[in-house]
């Protein structure tokens, strides 16, 4: 039955949650990488400085935006606005009847409310995580010469050389599980919504919680468990 | 399936035996047994919260019975089937109480929907059977473009009723589809449920509690009461039987909406 109008269909949905999920996360990403970014150099340019390290300053923010700040943020803030928003419509069309009524005109809401908005958040989060290490990457840049007074050639040539593709995959990987984690937590929720007045709202918010949580913890178990060459490390 | 086929007769399109639901320690159905009649508008009445809903739902496939039977058309209805579920709702349309339209849809893509989904027509194709539903159904094209939150109540209704026969379903049901409008509005909506019926010699089901307008319209009325159907039968033979529920139900409410005028 799934002709190509129907495929066309789906990815014409894909497209509008690509953007709602992404595009329009830009300017919350784009301030919470800034602060996060600012925020690191300053921490770590404390015990840095203590032993004389300051050339380490980018290494030291690079690689925890990388494989830790940027996906974890990316998760949390993209839960809060687009899973919340996901979990609200989809609980708004249950308790409307809108999901009943899909299905009695022989419509799967799962393939045409769910999986669409789905593939989306999972494809979306890692360019979100990419472009926040990069906000993030010059937001440390911009503390450690303007107010740090450290050597911006010294952030950017120690940070690329101490920054490796296993950083980058891990980090990344980490995005596209927390983006299968937002957006299909906020389906799961909505789609399983009661049909009362303040479902919606329980709804949204147990979505928010319960997925800020699966981050969380399995950002623990892909930390302790993501193969990874220790030799990488930058205080090896 | 066999025990199905046997039983089926051609005027019957939905055959419901035995159907007991509970919810926790709330029995809600104890045991409905109902034909609804080929071609005919059925109205089920009862109290509010007796159940209509939710047979409907189980006759959808939305919740399955705990025990009991609904055969569509001849075919046993199974809500844990997937396939056989959409083979059988093809026949299948309903009307939900506050027209269930798609709020991220226009009015064109609300009617268009099943027909995009399930159909590979061209555009000139889709516009002309949207605009031919919306007629039928006393819309004219302008309203295509707008918004559902844009709509009356009764466009909404319309509307969602043009989307439910696009497919040409068999059998149509109701959901309450005049509670909450006003007395123009009933009787507007109640033309239309006839008319259409009529045009694409649909099988009806209404489910209402409004017993001033089901004498006009019904041809068949079941009373559901404490889980069972206590009447079942031509809408004038309500003030034959001798049953005190059903006198309660039909007479009181009858007079007691006549005192209000
Ligand atoms: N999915 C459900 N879960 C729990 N209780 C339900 C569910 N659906 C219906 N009920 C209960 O079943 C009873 C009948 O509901 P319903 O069919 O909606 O009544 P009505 O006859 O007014 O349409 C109500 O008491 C309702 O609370
Ligand atoms: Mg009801």
């Amino acid at each position: 039955m799934a002709g190509m109008k129907q495929i066309h269909r789906r990815g014409h949905i894909f497209l509008q949650q690509f953007d709602f999920i992404g595009v329009q996360s830009l300017t919350v990403i784009t301030f919470s990488a800034i602060f996060i970014g600012a925020v690191m150099a300053f921490q770590t340019y404390i015990p840095l400085h203590q032993f004389g390290m300051e050339s380490f300053l980018g290494p030291s923010v690079g690689i925890a935006l990388t494989r830790e700040l940027a996906p974890v943020f990316c998760g949390i803030m993209v839960a809060g606005r687009a899973g919340a928003a996901i979990a609200a419509e989809i609980a708004t069309m249950r308790v409307t009847e809108q999901i009943d009524a899909m299905e009695a005109l022989g419509t799967d809401p799962h393939d045409y409310i769910m999986a669409p908005r789905i593939l989306a958040g999972t494809l979306v989060l890692p360019l979100l995580c990419i472009y926040f290490i990069l906000i993030g990457c010059f937001a440390g840049w911009a503390i450690g010469t303007l107010v740090l007074e450290c050597d911006g050639a010294v952030y950017w040539q120690q940070l690329g050389w101490a920054v490796d593709f296993t950083d980058v995959w891990q980090g990344l990987a980490k995005a596209v599980i927390f983006g299968f984690f937002v957006s299909s937590l906020g389906c799961f929720y909505g789609y399983n919504a009661g049909n009362s007045a303040e479902s919606v709202g329980v709804a949204t918010n147990k979505a928010v919680v319960a997925t800020i949580l699966l981050i969380l913890f399995s950002d623990y178990i892909l930390t302790a468990y993501l193969p990874y060459d220790p030799s990488n490390l930058i205080l090896h | 399936m066999t025990q199905a086929t046997s039983s089926y007769t051609d005027d019957i399109a939905i055959r419901v035996r035995g159907l007991k639901k509970s919810f926790g320690s709330f029995h809600i159905h104890n045991g409905i047994d109902l034909d609804i009649p080929v071609g005919k508008v059925t109205y089920i009445m009862g109290g509010s919260g007796c159940g209509k809903s939710l047979l409907l739902k189980q006759i959808m496939g939305f919740i399955s019975p705990d025990v009991g039977t609904i055969d569509i058309f001849g075919e046993r209805m199974d809500a844990t089937n997937f396939q056989k579920l959409k083979h059988i709702r093809r026949h299948l349309g309903i009307l939900f109480q506050n027209g269930a339209l798609f709020d991220s849809l226009s009015v064109y893509d609300n009617v268009a929907f099943s027909l995009k989904e399930r159909l590979d027509l061209s555009k000139s194709e889709t516009d002309a059977r949207v605009e031919s539903l919306l007629k039928s159904v006393g819309l004219a094209m302008v309203h295509a473009t707008k918004a559902p939150s844009e709509l009356s109540g009764g466009q909404r209704k319309r509307v969602a009723l043009a989307r439910a026969v696009a497919m040409k379903p068999k059998i149509m049901m109701y959901d309450e589809p005049t509670t909450g409008l006003d007395p123009v509005t009933t009787m507007m909506v109640t033309n239309l449920i006839r008319d259409i019926s009529e045009e694409h010699k649909l099988t009806t089901i209404v489910i209402s509690h409004d017993t001033h307008v089901v004498f006009s319209v019904a041809e068949n009325i079941a009373f559901l009461k404490d889980g069972k159907v206590r009447y079942v039968g031509p809408p004038r033979g309500v003030f034959e039987v001798e049953d005190a529920d059903v006198e309660e139900f039909f007479v009181l409410e009858t007079r007691y909406k006549e005192e209000k005028k």
